[in-house]
């Protein structure tokens, strides 16, 4: 089970309306390499993973990145909430408005919504935690080319911390790999 | 703030010791935050309300979690 803490991980402060930066911010939301995506990954891969730490480590990182999709999520609202219809028609939002108003949904950049195959859960551990390597990288690249359309400084500070945090989870999954990888150089079979 | 800060740092060492298990630097670490965090913790819910169900004050007439604002509304 998971109980909910009434706080975001880090601060979401925006400059004003800015609905042409959300549109490519949520991305990282419902899109293919967004926190949606990474959480739902790790925390469905968790159950055949083959130790105790391996199982407690996807459950602790997919749970980050439910905070983390909070956290793009307030970004998002707070882009778009005051937006007038002229800035949403500037910023190419239309036909996000007339399907959702300004509510947050999961799509990527270009309206496409979300779908469970942009993330696998093979049931082999080293299989996974390629995948999930591979996963932060593609996250952390995001954010990197986020951060150069970003015209508030104030929104390129909380996409610089959720940058960081991928290498942060890269590194922790590459520890995980190297365990793995050590045991079964010794031919223990899990 | 600082409830925030503290907590990161837990979140950081957690993950930390799920690959290194028996760091005993960070172990040390993640008790003596984890103590700071109980204290700040009780501090912050005596002034902003819980931070989560279980930070409901005793003998309060009223059920406070559903008060605002909720953290996407917050304004730093």
């Amino acid at each position: 089970m998971w109980i909910y803490e009434k706080k975001l991980e880090y601060p979401v402060r925006v400059s004003g309306p800015n609905p042409k930066l959300a549109k490519a911010i949520i991305t990282q939301y419902g899109g293919p390499d967004g926190e949606l995506a990474a959480s739902l990954r790790y925390l469905t891969q968790r159950y055949t993973m083959p130790t105790s730490q391996g199982k407690g480590l996807l459950t602790d990182i997919g749970t980050e990145e439910l905070a983390h999709m909070e956290i793009v999520a307030a970004l998002v609202y707070n882009l778009i909430k005051d937006a007038s219809i002229s800035q949403i028609k500037a910023a190419g939002l239309e036909g996000y408005y007339a399907d959702h108003d300004r509510a947050v949904y999961f799509v990527n950049g270009e309206g496409v919504p979300w779908t469970a195959a942009y993330i696998q859960s093979k049931g082999d551990p080293i299989t996974d935690l390629h995948e999930n390597m591979a996963a932060e990288e593609k996250a952390r690249s995001t954010y990197e080319w986020l951060i150069n359309l970003s015209d508030d400084p104030n929104v390129t500070d909380v996409l610089r911390f959720l940058r960081q945090r991928e290498i942060i989870h890269f590194q922790r999954f590459g520890e995980l790999l190297d365990i793995y990888q050590d045991q079964l150089g010794r031919k223990k079979v899990f | 703030m600082e409830v925030k800060e503290l907590q990161f740092s837990l979140v950081e060492l957690n993950l930390f010791l799920d690959t290194h298990p028996t760091d005993q630097q960070a172990l040390a670490l993640f008790e003596q935050i984890n103590q700071q965090l109980q204290m700040k913790v009780a501090e912050y819910e005596k002034r902003f309300g819980p931070l989560t169900v279980q930070g409901q004050k005793a003998g309060c007439s009223y059920w406070q979690w559903v008060e605002g604002p909720w953290p996407w509304e917050m304004s730093y």
